[in-house]
């Protein structure tokens, strides 16, 4: 009896090696996991990018319509937003536009947070969502800093929906058609540079439609392209954060983070 | 059948039939009958989670160190603490679990992984988590001599190794608490898109805020059980771990508040602004100061300085549990109301009203079930679990000369 009587040091040691063996699996596992998704989605030779001249966006939209004409998205769902702001005073006041979408960023915040690894970096640039992996926790959404991740809610502009909001489309080269059983229902959703466009060799929808020609899309590793001669004097929103954006700008923005709530508060602006 | 078990079976009835309709109305509508938007995507439900989950791992940090420390006399007070630290935990994981939007697949978090998703390791730990708690629970109640019946060997065996069993669990355990609420705050501090959590307190602000919350629920408990005893120095101590405590804790608060303010960085004073000044003062100020702060500290010197009546102990440990709550709701919706760029929100929903979070009707409906199940729920386990059942209704405790009940 006495030698499987439990003593200190046997406990620790089968923790200890319980616990090593927990972790050695799952470093194992997901490793594996991450090169298994890489090789099936992605073509490295290409990277691609956008660069937005804010100097030639004249705020009409038509990115904001055709994304939500080619994406099918419901009410409080865009993709894309022009965000509007009124800069200078009386008699010089000038609006702004600033579109933003989703940042494709290199080192996406929400990639790194989704406790199931519903959302990955692709090689060729793109941050996708696996609809039938994402449980809907919206973690991702907090962690965005651009706020492009939106949840839906399940929501239509019509009870019940009318013939387009039925109809079905694509995302991430994957159809889908609105009912209670569709998979991005109750989960979160964000721009993906209409990947399905892409594979079909067209231009994101949000490109095509822009009036000014203010969006430039192309492959970042071409050097040659025009995306990659306009990305090398671009910026990007929140640089200071280290998610290195795939989706840049040209021309002047302020950036003015929580002003707003700041001044309407104090100020009562 | 007794008349007993007749009540329960009329009671865990009707409970399940509330549950089938409200489960119908999530599963059916999902989150749309809550007042969360693309801006404020975490409300009502994640403050409960983070607050029964806090409340658990302090009553298991004062479980574990009553059973390191060999503290006799905080003995049944231990138990119910562990008891109750268990029913917490289930209510804080029930209230994560109807907040995610696919009900369905929670458990896909244990197939589908992400080494690097501070909430995939808390989901796991949680998990294990409520498996030491469970496992102590059960050697806690274990016959501490053996007595030869028709129980098998193994049985004989962990009644025999039951005392040292329990203690290196519980040194187990105690780590494993201290990560998994520390996780909790870690969840928080690791968004560097919100201004005011990333922060490196916000974890320890959590622990001790947890920590708080077990000693003040420990306190509601000899309140609320009058049959539970106590030794009239146990309190004595407990009032005084539990008053350096709530100093210690809103010191902490006030630090993580100063250091934002004094920042003078957009976000950072703009969610300051918003909980002094704007949409959520009224939360701050009542909630958090008024009853947390101010009531807790008066009704505790009325209590230290009259007599030592425990009544005031006791309510002075209900608003610190307020008080609490109003912590962890001040710290989650006001920081995802600073908008992250300036004008999305505006040009998102065309109105100012998306930044405001005030819980819905339904939310409300939803918590309250919850929180009244696990209530029913740890009533039924209190009368099952016999060292339980005997720190509450039967045991005297020994070493101490006065005893009091209230």
């Amino acid at each position: 009896m006495e030698d499987k009587k439990l003593t200190r040091k046997k406990l620790l040691i089968t923790s200890l090696l319980g616990t090593l063996g927990l972790v050695a699996g799952e470093l194992i596992r997901s490793s594996n996991n991450i090169e298994e998704e890489s090789d099936k989605d992605d073509d490295s030779s290409v990277k691609y990018g956008m660069v937005i001249d804010l100097d030639r966006c004249i705020g009409c939209n038509a990115c904001t319509i055709a994304c939500k004409q080619e994406n099918n998205t419901p009410p409080d769902m865009n993709y894309n937003v022009v965000i509007e702001r009124e800069e200078g005073e009386f008699p010089h006041p000038k609006k702004k536009f600033l579109p933003r979408i989703c940042m494709q960023c290199d080192k996406p915040p929400c990639v790194k947070v989704c406790p199931v690894g519903a959302t990955k970096k692709l090689n060729n640039g793109i941050v996708t969502i696996d609809y039938e992996k994402c449980i809907g926790c919206r973690y991702c959404m907090t962690a965005c800093p651009y706020g492009a991740r939106s949840f839906d809610f399940g929501e239509n502009y019509n009870t019940p929906p009318n013939s387009f909001e039925s109809t079905t489309y694509a995302e991430y080269d994957q159809f889908y058609k609105r009912d209670k059983t569709m998979p991005a229902l109750n989960g979160v959703r964000k721009c993906h540079y209409c990947s399905h466009r892409l594979a079909e060799g067209k231009l994101p929808a949000c490109v095509t439609a822009c009036l000014g020609k203010a969006r430039t899309f192309g492959n970042l590793n071409d050097p040659e392209s025009e995306v990659s001669k306009l990305a090398s004097k671009s910026w990007s929103l929140k640089d200071n954060l280290g998610t290195k954006p795939r989706t840049m700008y040209i021309g002047e923005w302020k950036e003015e983070r929580g002003k707003r709530c700041v001044n309407q508060i104090v100020y009562g602006g | 059948m007794r008349k007993s078990n007749s009540i329960w079976w009329l009671v865990f009835s009707i409970l399940v039939l509330i549950a089938f309709l409200l489960m119908y109305i999530r599963i059916n509508q999902g989150l749309s009958f809550t007042n969360l938007n693309n801006l404020v995507g975490w409300g009502l439900w994640v403050t409960f989670y983070v607050y029964f989950l806090g409340i658990s791992v302090g009553l298991f940090l004062s479980y574990g160190l009553i059973e390191i420390f060999n503290l006799e006399k905080y003995r049944d007070l231990g138990r119910v603490a562990l008891y109750s630290s268990m029913v917490s935990l289930l209510v804080g994981l029930f209230f994560i679990l109807i907040d995610i939007g696919h009900l369905g697949r929670f458990w896909t978090v244990f197939i589908n992984r992400n080494v690097t998703s501070v909430l995939s390791w808390e989901l796991h730990l949680y998990v294990l988590y409520f498996f030491v708690i469970a496992v102590l629970l059960f050697m806690d109640n274990l016959p501490s001599s053996w007595k030869p019946t028709n129980e098998p060997k193994r049985i004989k065996w962990l009644c025999k190794n039951r005392k040292s069993i329990i203690k290196y669990i519980t040194y187990f355990g105690i780590p494993l608490a201290i990560a998994v609420h520390g996780g909790t705050g870690a969840l928080f501090a690791v968004v560097k898109a919100r201004a005011f959590w990333n922060s490196a307190i916000f974890p320890v602000i959590f622990l001790t805020s947890a920590t708080l919350s077990g000693i003040s629920a420990i306190i509601f408990f000899i309140g609320f059980f009058k049959k539970l005893k106590y030794s009239i120095g146990s309190l004595r101590n407990l009032s005084r771990i539990f008053f350096i405590l709530l100093i210690f804790d809103n010191f902490l608060v006030l630090l993580q508040l100063f250091i934002n303010y004094y920042s003078d960085i957009n976000d950072r004073v703009a969610f300051i602004n918003l909980i002094f000044l704007g949409d959520y003062s009224k939360s701050f100020w009542i909630g958090q100061i008024g009853i947390g702060v101010i009531l807790t500290v008066l009704l505790f010197c009325i209590y230290f300085y009259s007599d030592q009546k425990f009544l005031y102990l006791w309510l002075s440990s209900i608003t610190c549990l307020i008080g609490i709550w109003f912590i962890r709701m001040n710290f989650i919706a006001p920081t995802l109301s600073v908008p992250l760029i300036d004008g999305l929100a505006e040009n998102m929903y065309r109105s100012n009203e998306s930044f405001k979070y005030t819980p819905s009707i339904m939310e409300w409906i939803y918590s309250y079930f919850i929180i009244i199940s696990g209530t029913i729920i740890y009533i039924f386990g209190i009368n099952r679990i016999p060292n339980v059942r005997d720190a509450l209704f039967r045991r005297k405790i020994k070493g101490d000369d006065i005893e009091q009940n209230i």
